[in-house]
């Protein structure tokens, strides 16, 4: 059973966050994630995840529209911290220059500051995941488009992103749409079947959805070229937006937030904040 | 998309009726055909043959209920017309004669016996409608529900394809068909169901839909032309007139 809200994408809304310009949030993002993905310093993640989950309430996001994909990404973070993990657990020590045992386990012997390191990594999701999620969640494709092309880029790569960005909800309704085909011809997808039933079914599904998809770029292309896109070195557009005062403050903040990064990288004398020595 | 959820909606098909559900577009015909099939979820009941469908999952009221989407696209899976027909016979084991017995049973319906060894790719839409038509037929299921079957059809493909379903309902097939086709609705089903805004506007037989002024305006038919040629010619019973026709067209 599937419906409209529960489709990963552009809804529109109001509120602080829809009225920013989609490129002060792409800027926002971009840095910001960037300046997570550099540090390694606690204190500023664990301020920058409360930071990211509290704009994420703000925009009453429902559940129903994430569940699936925030569940994913769990499940892959959990397989990340837990690879890093068996790879090798004396990171933690080696970055930290102490050793603090936990469990003893030989090789998996876990240490406070293997915790800690893989502690950091979990704050680094928290940090950029939602601010992601709010992007592609609150800006419009084509607003998002246009802003790009206003601040220098071509026209032309700021469509493909619009288009990249239309394209998340549209191959989700598609998915949903064969899947339910397929279970209406006889193959059961619904959780009565066995899981690896399941995931063979699904990847039934994953095949003509690829195909179709490709079909559907070639005839997209086709189409815009019948219109004539491309032909001209510039073009104008029917949803620009400008920048206002907020979207300063916001670009702003994302600028000193990377700072901030630079800083503590000078004052941790390096990109970990170590609290063990 | 829907726009007006449903209000109030009750109507019980009954064994062996050929029912016609028209109505705009958005008013809710193609969501009905969702909510029986369970594609999507619904706040009311329904019932099918006294058990509650809440319980069954899209693949087991699929055994039971078939359903013919408007999009052809939508549910074309594989490459090759045979495979395309014979896929859900395959996926309740039946063996390899049966299923070729069956599949071409349903190809020779459709008009597509010709083509049995074809690709699909091979294939116009309206082929493709058939293929899907097909598809479905070939699983006999009690309850058969088509959405716009006769749709870019051609007069020959359109009577075949309705002849037989009038065959199927004959022996005891409950059909169900979402159609703006009014000489479909009114020449081979014998009650319509009209939706306009979420609402289930009238439950009645196809020829009133057609004479009776407010029902038309609503549900946003047209009069046929045959009961304006009455009208115009002052007939007394232009109703009597448009029926009188269309049976004899039926008997012919």
């Amino acid at each position: 059973m599937h419906d409209e809200s529960q489709i990963l994408g552009y809804q529109p809304g109001s509120g602080f966050i829809y009225q920013l310009n989609a490129t002060t949030k792409l800027v926002f993002m971009l840095l910001v994630s960037a300046a997570c993905m550099i540090t390694y310093d606690t204190r500023f993640l664990v301020a920058i995840g409360i930071f990211s989950i509290f704009l994420f309430k703000e925009a009453n996001i429902k559940w129903r529209q994430i569940s699936f994909i925030v569940k994913f990404i769990v499940a892959f973070m959990v397989l990340n911290l837990l690879f890093v993990y068996l790879f090798q657990p004396t990171y933690g020590e080696n970055i930290y220059h102490s050793k603090s045992i936990l469990i003893h386990a030989g090789y998996f012997t876990l240490t406070i500051q293997e915790v800690f390191y893989l502690f950091n990594l979990l704050l680094k999701y928290v940090c950029s995941i939602p601010i992601v999620l709010l992007f592609l969640l609150t800006t419009n494709p084509s607003q998002f488009a246009a802003s790009l092309n206003r601040i220098g880029i071509s026209y032309k790569i700021s469509y493909a992103v619009a288009l990249a960005l239309r394209y998340i909800p549209d191959i989700q309704n598609s998915y949903w749409a064969i899947s339910a085909a397929q279970q209406a011809r006889g193959v059961e997808l619904s959780k009565k079947a066995k899981l690896s039933k399941r995931i063979k079914g699904t990847l039934n599904i994953v095949m003509p959805l690829i195909f179709t998809s490709l079909d559907r770029i070639d005839t997209i292309s086709t189409a815009m070229q019948l219109r004539r896109f491309g032909s001209k070195k510039k073009r104008t557009w029917y949803v620009a937006e400008s920048f206002n005062e907020n979207d300063f403050w916001i670009m702003g903040l994302a600028v000193v937030l990377v700072l901030v990064v630079v800083l503590l990288w000078w004052l941790d004398h390096g990109r970990f904040y170590n609290p063990f020595v | 998309m829907q726009v007006n959820p449903f209000h109030d909606v009750t109507a019980t098909i009954n064994k062996g009726d050929f029912v016609s559900i028209v109505g705009q577009n958005g008013a809710g015909k193609t969501t009905l055909c969702r909510i029986i099939c369970g594609f999507i979820s619904n706040e009311g009941r329904v019932l099918f043959n006294g058990d509650d469908l809440a319980s069954l999952s899209i693949k087991e009221r699929s055994e039971k209920i078939g359903y013919v989407m408007q999009d052809p696209n939508q549910m074309i899976s594989q490459k090759m017309i045979f495979d395309e027909v014979a896929l859900g016979l395959r996926l309740r084991n039946y063996n390899k004669e049966e299923i070729k017995q069956k599949v071409y049973h349903a190809l020779k319906i459709c008009g597509l016996y010709p083509y049995r060894n074809w690709p699909i790719s091979a294939l116009s839409f309206g082929q493709k409608k058939r293929v899907t038509i097909a598809a479905i037929l070939v699983l006999e299921p009690d309850l058969l529900i088509l959405d716009e079957p006769t749709a870019g059809q051609d007069w020959k493909t359109y009577t075949e394809i309705m002849s037989f379903l009038k065959q199927l309902n004959e022996q005891g097939k409950t059909i169900m068909i979402i159609t703006h086709d009014m000489y479909l609705m009114m020449e081979y089903t014998n009650r319509s169901l009209a939706f306009a805004d979420g609402e289930l506007i009238a439950d009645t037989l196809p020829i009133k839909l057609l004479t009776e002024k407010g029902l038309i305006k609503k549900a946003a038919l047209k009069r046929t032309s045959l009961y304006d040629l009455a009208k115009k010619y002052q007939l007394k019973d232009p109703d009597a007139f448009v029926r009188a026709y269309i049976n004899s067209e039926r008997n012919k």
